[in-house]
């Protein structure tokens, strides 16, 4: 006897269809599982065994042969114990083999013949989807997730024998769920965050713009509670995007099975002690995604940005030119999205103090400069904004207005995001923008050329430090609704190059201290 | 032939450059201590001890005095020994003069004033703008300009000086051959082409703290007086200043806020008699030269801070300019006094800075640095 059902496996980020087809023939009580499956797959067969007897079912007492096919791939999870116990139940006969036909099956099984929940089921649904399946059958507890791709019957089991049943044609209810806005990301309000208006000013030009993010301040000065305030100012994401980073962080374990729908970005905030494969994914044979994958089209948090590992750091530039990482390992070549906000964080010296107005640093001017070099220059090449935060009195703390709440703010960043998008034709941001397409856009006049030209010369200005400015200066005309750059938007560009400023030719490679009242 | 073998003492491994003067003393001449040296004997084991004293006889055996001076010469080190007529008279008198100088650059000028500028590292844009305008205008002076080529306030007075096209010294507290601290490099460059660079160690020392110290009795010797911009209560710059007192120099300080850690010590120098320095006059007041005094006549200007007309700015600068007198600020405090929208001030503070009239200092606050009362 022979039957086959349709399953599906995740190998690093995608999601590959696999067939399991079963057999017996007449010969003692056994089983013979074969296709490269992984230990969790191997041992699904107790698991299958246990369930079906407790479900109350009678087990084949024949000598079963499981075939996963494609047979070359490595299977890896326990996402084929539905499956396969299903398909064994159909060759014993208790199940048409005609029902298991044009459907998807995942789940894992626990001993007592419930259904227990897998990884990445909206990922496995969409792709269900695309490949024109009518159905897909999933653990109750995926449901909602899975629930959310239209266009394809998603039907959740709670139990080997629910399914069963359900196969055989009998109906089961199945739960509604009425999903609000509400996905858990609770962004805490930028009006809490006192003073710092200058960085306040440079989340909104971030948010606008895409534009990278550098925070120098001693320590509680606030970098962190600004850098956690910014995914509340970024636009929140339209369906396709909701779609593509639920999907990320479903495959990668991380949804909330009772909000399954990313709506806004992601905020991840790495320790510094990852390694680079953390940051960037990898994996022995399956490459999994890393920080900035799961950090697609949201923040990826850096803070004391000189105590990340060289290597770690060194391996962000190039995902942040492109957009999207590809990760070879023997097995598999995989391509994952990373298209994040770098916001990152350091103090202005190794004791924090530099520049603080109650305490005084311990730094040698060289261990300062040893301090910033650990962070490479093509590195802080690619961080558009560079904001000074210092610490405020505790009499300033009292005395300074609230700000802005954080929707005022977003509203004025989606306004901006409007122009860009009619700019660049939906397909990219200032920040992001070809350099051709941009110098075009960015076309000054005398008096605006005559100033960036000061200013370069002033601050020492690389070519791309240059073409930085510009394109930060882009998106403040932006926000301000301006068609053309002014001379005030490069001027307030121009604060935003801190390092330049602190380290550049005028000051003879040194950072003043003045320190009073 | 004498400077020859002074030479080769000094460069004796090991050796310590502050009894170098005492052992010359108690011998007749370098070449009879180097021959003492050389031999080993019982006499130069109670110059220096027996351990001290096989080490130099290897050394001295070794080496001979005529091809060390050559390969200072290779080098472009020359040597100057208190023999030499250009040997500074007042470096003469201190209470240790060094056995030798090495010197790399120009020849040091004789009979015009030479005035230290010393202070902090980790100076203030205020005290860099102060040492840097300082040095510029005693350098239109013809005063020589000494320092110890440092970060912060030493660095910036050689640039003032070497800007105003004036001779600087620069002593180093290391090897003449060493460029301490490195990113001073292209600065030690100019000083050796317009000034000159000298140091009592020999080439190859390394900068070790204990000599700095040191290093500062040159730094007062050489001078006629000692002007101290910045420094904190236990700044290097004050043991300059106490050895000038000790030499009977003048010492004179640039006052700073009673706030500020980095003018605590030139204020306590001031409290206890150092004189007030406001402008560079002040300070060719106390040097009777020739040449300061015609030169003075000749130059209004000094080193008041620039003064610039309310008729130049704009509304919102003048209003910045009144409220960043004093004291530095940052740009909440500012925004909140005045209640002006954040970007616009943010491109007021950048031309602000473009024209010289403030400086950001670390930790994003802004120091006035021009006059606003001389309309």
């Amino acid at each position: 006897m022979f039957t086959r059902v349709d399953s599906c496996s995740i190998l690093g980020m995608e999601v590959v269809e696999v067939e399991v087809e079963v057999n017996t023939s007449g010969s003692l009580p056994g089983i013979y599982m074969v296709g490269l499956p992984d230990t969790a797959v191997r041992e699904s067969y107790r698991r299958i065994k246990a369930a079906v007897a407790n479900s109350g079912l009678l087990f084949c007492r024949q000598l079963i042969t499981v075939n996963l096919a494609p047979a070359h791939l490595r299977k890896e999870g326990s996402n084929f114990d539905l499956p396969i116990a299903l398909a064994i139940l159909a060759v014993s006969g208790s199940l048409k083999p005609e029902a298991l036909a044009g459907r998807l099956v995942v789940g894992e099984l626990a001993l007592d013949g419930k259904v227990r929940g897998v990884r990445g089921s909206l990922a496995m649904a969409l792709q269900a989807r695309r490949q024109g399946r009518e159905e897909i059958i999933v653990p109750m507890r995926n449901l909602r997730e899975a629930a959310r791709i239209e266009g394809i019957k998603v039907t959740g089991v709670a139990t080997l024998l629910e399914a069963l049943e359900y196969l055989q044609g009998k109906s089961i209810e199945q739960p509604h769920f009425d999903d609000g806005d509400d996905d858990g990301a609770d962004y805490p309000c930028l009006s809490e965050v006192k003073g710092q208006l200058q960085a306040k000013r440079a989340l909104e030009i971030a948010a606008a713009g895409f534009h990278n993010i550098l925070f120098i301040g001693p320590p509680g000065s606030g970098k962190s509670m600004l850098a956690e305030r910014l995914p509340g100012v970024l636009p929140p994401l339209n369906g396709e995007e909701m779609l593509e980073v639920s999907s990320i962080h479903s495959v990668a374990g991380l949804l909330d099975p009772d909000r399954p729908l990313r709506r806004h970005p992601p905020f991840r905030a790495p320790h510094h002690s990852i390694s680079h494969v953390g940051l960037v994914g990898g994996g022995r044979n399956f490459p999994r995604p890393g920080e900035i994958t799961l950090s697609h089209r949201g923040v990826l948090f850096l803070d004391e940005l000189p105590e990340f590992r060289r290597d770690a750091l060194e391996v962000l530039r190039q995902p942040m030119e492109s957009g999207s990482v590809t990760i070879s390992r023997s097995l598999i070549c995989n391509s994952f999205p990373a298209r994040f906000l770098l916001v990152a964080g350091m103090n202005p010296c190794p004791c924090g103090f530099l520049g603080d107005i109650q305490r005084a640093c311990s730094c040698s001017p060289s261990e300062v400069r040893r301090y910033y070099h650990r962070v490479s220059g093509p590195l802080l090449d690619r961080i558009d904004l560079q904001v000074e935060v210092p610490r405020l009195s505790p009499q300033e703390l009292v005395e300074l207005p609230a700000g802005e709440t954080s929707q005022r703010v977003r509203e004025r960043v989606m306004e901006s995001r409007d122009r860009q998008r009619s700019r660049w034709q939906g397909r990219a941001v200032n920040a992001s923008a070809g350099l051709v397409r941009m110098r075009a856009v960015c076309r000054l006049g005398e008096e605006e050329k005559r100033f960036m030209y000061a200013a370069a010369d002033r601050l020492g200005l690389t070519a791309r430090g240059f073409d930085r400015c510009l394109r930060v200066a882009r998106t403040i005309a932006d926000l301000a609704g301006r068609e053309r750059i002014g001379v005030a938007d490069l001027a307030e560009a121009v604060q935003y190059r801190s390092l330049e400023r602190l380290w550049g030719s005028t000051t003879g490679g040194e950072v003043s201290c003045g320190r009073s009242l | 032939m004498e400077e020859a073998y002074r030479a080769a003492l000094a460069c004796i491994k090991g050796m310590n450059s502050l009894a170098l003067p005492r052992l010359l003393h108690m011998t007749d001449g370098a070449r009879e201590l180097w021959e003492i040296f050389k031999s080993g004997g019982a006499r130069a084991c109670a110059l220096v001890g027996a351990e001290k004293a096989a080490a130099y006889a290897d050394d001295c055996r070794s080496t001979e005095p005529e091809a060390v001076l050559e390969n200072l010469k290779r080098k472009g080190i020359r040597i100057i020994t208190p023999q030499d007529r250009c040997f500074s008279d007042r470096l003469r008198a201190i209470y240790d003069p060094p056995a030798l100088l090495f010197i790399v650059g120009n020849e040091p000028p004789e009979d015009v004033p030479y005035v230290a500028v010393v202070g902090a590292r980790k100076a203030s844009s205020y005290g860099r703008w102060a040492a840097g305008c300082i040095g510029g205008e005693l350098a239109r002076r013809g005063v020589v300009v000494v320092s110890g080529a440092a970060y912060g306030i030493d660095g910036h007075a050689h640039r003032g000086c070497l800007e105003g096209g004036g001779f600087t010294m620069a002593v180093l507290g290391c090897g003449i051959d060493n460029v301490y601290p490195y990113e001073h490099a292209g600065l030690l460059r100019s000083i050796a082409s317009s000034g000159c660079i000298i140091s009592e160690y020999p080439p190859g020392e390394a900068p070790l703290p204990w000599r700095f110290p040191h290093r500062n009795r040159i730094i007062a010797g050489l001078s006629h007086a000692v002007v101290v911009v910045e420094a904190t209560e236990k700044s290097g710059a004050l043991i300059t200043a106490d050895i000038a007192l000790e030499e009977g120099r003048e010492v004179m300080a640039v006052p700073g806020p009673i706030g500020s850690a980095l003018s605590r010590g030139t204020n306590r120098l001031i409290q206890k008699g150092a004189k007030l320095v406001m402008e560079v006059e002040d300070i060719c007041e106390e040097l009777n030269f020739a040449c300061v005094s015609s030169s003075l006549t000749a130059s209004g200007s000094s080193c008041r801070p620039g003064a610039v007309s309310g008729m130049a700015m704009s509304p919102l600068e003048r209003r910045c300019v009144e409220i960043l007198q004093g004291i530095p600020r940052s740009l909440d405090w500012i925004a909140a006094r005045e209640k002006v929208p954040v970007p616009e001030l943010l491109a007021c503070l950048t031309s602000m800075s473009f024209k010289g009239w403030i400086a950001e200092e670390a930790g994003g606050r802004y120091r006035l640095l021009v006059d606003p009362c001389s309309d």
